[in-house]
């Protein structure tokens, strides 16, 4: 392990203030806890005196282990970092965030915070590894939340806004719910919206046609692989807003859920509008953000719900025009020598789909005769016969799709790289955030003098490879070049980047330990007051080293 | 239509051949073998890129006919057992076309493997040609690197060679196949450069990390 520098300084402590969760997170998880034992217990055949007694018992005894879960929990914030520390005498835990490490803040209300009157505040670190879970959740009380968000916005994000500020800025563009619900519909991919279709005309085939519970089957596959996912987005996306204050952008949005997130415009890896086809022959796209360290259900935020694609292309100048530039019209598409490559590719796999198809043919067919219903011979016979036919026309269409629509095309700050076929997704992605990238030349791809490229970024869900077109090597090899010009020549530096998050100002946010909840629980012995050192810190740990040196981890 | 034909394709035999070639003379890429592989007292290629070491071919070899091995003992069980496994009739030559193409691919990839890969380190970054079929040209600027492992296998180590492991934010990217003090020492080199990198970068950039805007509010506290 190498050392750190010999400019690094030791982190001191100067203050700061100590907290619990508020005591109701005790009455919303025992709740759920019963709910869970009672329903297996309704499962289970013997219900009766003695197992809801033991049922009893057991919710008493996960009320207490929470209990001592809940006093033996505390999150300390200083001016420099969130310090949670997790005594639970058998096993100790001691997890540092450094805020430059805060990949956003993000406040959560669901069903029991907003009977309870609290929030939940989500504080997600800038790494792939909690992109499921945030790295830790803080419930406050609802005023106590904002406040500390506030306060937290101002030191992590350079943004000295209060709650109720941030309530009168409108959103930058205007998206009714009516939007939503058709951006839950038409924002879908093709597969998925193909597959809804398919589910939904076996389930009237079925209806009709067969009686040995096909349609119950079609019904199931159909709510619980489309209907259900729709409905969740439109919950998720109602009373949708984005705004950006400073170098933060936040988005609101969710209709049984209030969720607020924000995060900083040096943490977005890549921006891209994507359009979905049919979303693209109503002219309409989607604009979404990859931010790492989001966590939390929505790994890749939502800046807009589908709009006219001229309406996306103007909030995405507005909203983040350090990564967005204007392409020249007809650059940076496919060469005419990516075509033939691609017209072969189809042919190969066009002959594959059949020996497929052809081979299952005939080791079904015998198994046909007098096995099946003839509706299910129908079923069959159309699989087999209809599918192929389907799949090798997709195939040739994509090739065409690909030539028309695949570009590459480097910007100041970003490089646009258009991607997919039926589903195109414009990429802007940003040089700073490439960890590295491969050209990749294929045996007839060699023929023809061209290669794509692949560049490895990090993602909210851990690794993400973003693949190009077909394009002459050399210039897929430019992206790698210019990513390494940037460091090189001092564009890119992660001194830089830490002052263009935590932007010099004149006049310093107030300290942590001038925070003041009404909440007395909230408060413990070192409220106010100022802690030791602690001496493990008196030079760089490991972790802070790795931190410092590596922003986007 | 017409295509624009790359340079190294002028006057070399068709793409067939390219592709399943891999003689004495030429390299499978069209490449010529002596030209392009040549190295000097440094052991350097013409561009300045290092080739794997002869012992690479032998540890490529053994793990290949362990893989061909498998591969024909599973292929042969398949063949064997038809009536267990299913009554397709055509199990037995998809199991012996199986068998024939890893048998095939395990004999002649460690040839072009060894042949086609190239590694460079620079001062800024470590590019990596390497493939079979696909050739990849890999490219990872030194100040993404988080960490520089060295690995050896129980293979590696019988003929006393070691893979280098270089891990980014975005993924991992390896160089195979080198002689263990190379290993060790490209490794240790790495590591340098990424501290180096950073000290140079120190003498004008904020000093304390860990307050990064506070280059003035440190300042104001040691007051």
């Amino acid at each position: 392990m190498p050392e750190p520098p010999s400019g690094i300084e030791p982190v001191l402590q100067t203050g700061g203030v100590t907290m619990r969760n508020h005591p109701t997170v005790l009455v919303g998880q025992t709740v759920t806890y019963a709910i869970v034992l009672f329903v297996i217990l309704l499962m289970s055949s013997s219900v009766g005196t003695r197992s809801l007694l033991v049922l009893c018992v057991l919710i008493a005894l996960l009320f207490l282990y929470n209990l001592f879960v809940w006093r033996r929990t505390t999150y300390t914030f200083t001016d420099s970092e969130l310090h949670v520390c997790r005594n639970l005498m058998v096993t100790k835990s001691d997890n540092y965030i450094h805020y430059t490490r805060l990949a956003s803040v993000t406040v959560r209300r669901d069903i029991f915070n907003v009977i309870f009157g609290t929030s939940t505040l989500l504080f997600n670190v800038n790494t792939s590894v909690n992109a499921v879970q945030a790295e830790a959740r803080l419930v406050l009380e609802r005023s106590d939340a904002d406040e500390l968000r506030d306060r937290l916005n101002a030191w992590a994000f350079s943004a000295e806004v209060t709650r109720e500020e941030e309530a009168a800025i409108e959103t930058m563009i205007a998206v009714s719910n009516r939007d939503i619900v058709l951006n839950a519909i038409l924002g879908q991919t093709t597969a998925q919206q193909a597959y809804g279709l398919l589910m939904l005309v076996y389930a009237v085939a079925s209806l009709f046609y067969d009686s040995s519970g096909g349609f119950l089957l079609a019904v199931l596959l159909l709510v619980f692989g489309y209907v259900f996912p729709l409905a969740a987005n439109i919950i998720r996306y109602y009373n949708y807003r984005v705004f950006r204050v400073g170098d933060r952008v936040t988005v609101e949005s969710g209709f049984l859920t209030h969720t607020r997130r924000s995060f900083a415009i040096g943490k977005v890896n890549s921006v891209r509008v994507r359009t979905p086809l049919l979303a693209r022959l109503l002219g309409r796209a989607v604009l979404e953000a990859e931010v790492v360290g989001i966590g939390d259900e929505d790994t890749r935020p939502l800046l807009c719900p589908l709009k006219k694609r001229a309406e996306v292309e103007d909030l995405l100048g507005r909203l983040m025009p350090e990564l967005h530039f204007r392409a020249p019209e007809d650059s940076g598409g496919q060469p005419r020598s990516a075509l033939p490559v691609m017209a072969i590719s189809c042919l190969v796999a066009a002959v594959l789909v059949a020996a497929l198809f052809w081979a299952l043919m005939s080791y079904v067919a015998p198994l046909m005769e007098g096995e099946l219903s003839p509706f299910g011979r129908s079923l069959v016979v159309t699989f087999l016969v209809a599918l192929p036919a389907i799949i090798v026309a997709l195939l040739i269409v994509r090739v065409f799709l690909a030539q028309r629509h695949r570009a590459v095309c480097m910007g100041p700050e970003s490089v646009l790289v258009v991607h997919g076929t039926y589903d195109l997704s414009y990429e802007y992605v940003n040089y700073d955030k490439v960890q590295y990238t491969e050209v990749t030349e294929g045996p007839l791809d060699r023929v023809f003098g061209v290669a794509h490229c692949d560049l490895h970024m990090m993602s909210a869900v851990g690794f993400r490879s973003l693949s190009t077109g077909l394009f002459e090597p050399e210039q897929l090899r430019r992206i790698s070049d210019e990513v390494n010009a940037r460091i090189a020549d001092g564009r890119y530096d992660y001194r830089r980047y830490l002052r263009s998050i935590y932007q010099e100002s004149g006049d310093l946010p107030k300290p942590f330990y001038s925070l003041s909840f009404r909440t007395a629980w909230a408060r413990d012995s070192t409220w106010g007051s100022t802690p030791a050192p602690r001496a493990s810190r008196s030079r760089c740990t490991t972790a802070t080293w790795h931190a410092w040196r590596s922003p986007t981890a | 239509m017409t295509f624009s034909k790359p340079s190294w394709r002028r006057g070399i035999p068709p793409p067939v051949l390219i592709i399943l070639y891999s003689g004495a003379d030429a390299h499978p890429m069209g490449l010529s073998t002596r030209s392009e592989f040549a190295v000097d007292e440094n052991g350097l290629t013409a561009d300045g890129y290092r080739r794997l070491v002869p012992a690479s071919r032998k540890s490529m070899y053994l793990s290949r006919v362990i893989v061909a091995a498998v591969v024909v003992v599973i292929c042969a069980v398949a063949a064997a057992n038809t009536d267990v496994i299913g009554s397709w009739p055509g199990t037995p030559y998809l199991a012996a076309v199986i068998a024939v193409v890893v048998v095939v691919y395990c004999a002649v990839s460690p040839e072009i493997y060894y042949r086609r890969y190239r590694y460079r380190i620079d001062d800024d970054k470590v590019e990596i040609r390497k493939g079979i079929v696909y050739i990849t040209h890999s490219m990872v600027p030194v100040e993404r690197i988080h960490q520089v492992d060295v690995s050896r296998g129980p293979i590696n180590r019988m003929f006393g060679l070691a893979d280098v492991l270089i891990t980014t934010a975005g993924g991992t990217v390896s160089i195979q196949y080198l002689e263990e003090p190379v290993a060790e020492e490209i490794a240790t080199s790495l590591n340098q450069s990424v501290v180096g990198m950073l000290r140079e970068r120190d003498r004008w950039g904020p000093t304390c990390p860990s307050h990064p805007r506070a280059s003035s509010r440190c300042c104001r506290r040691a007051a």
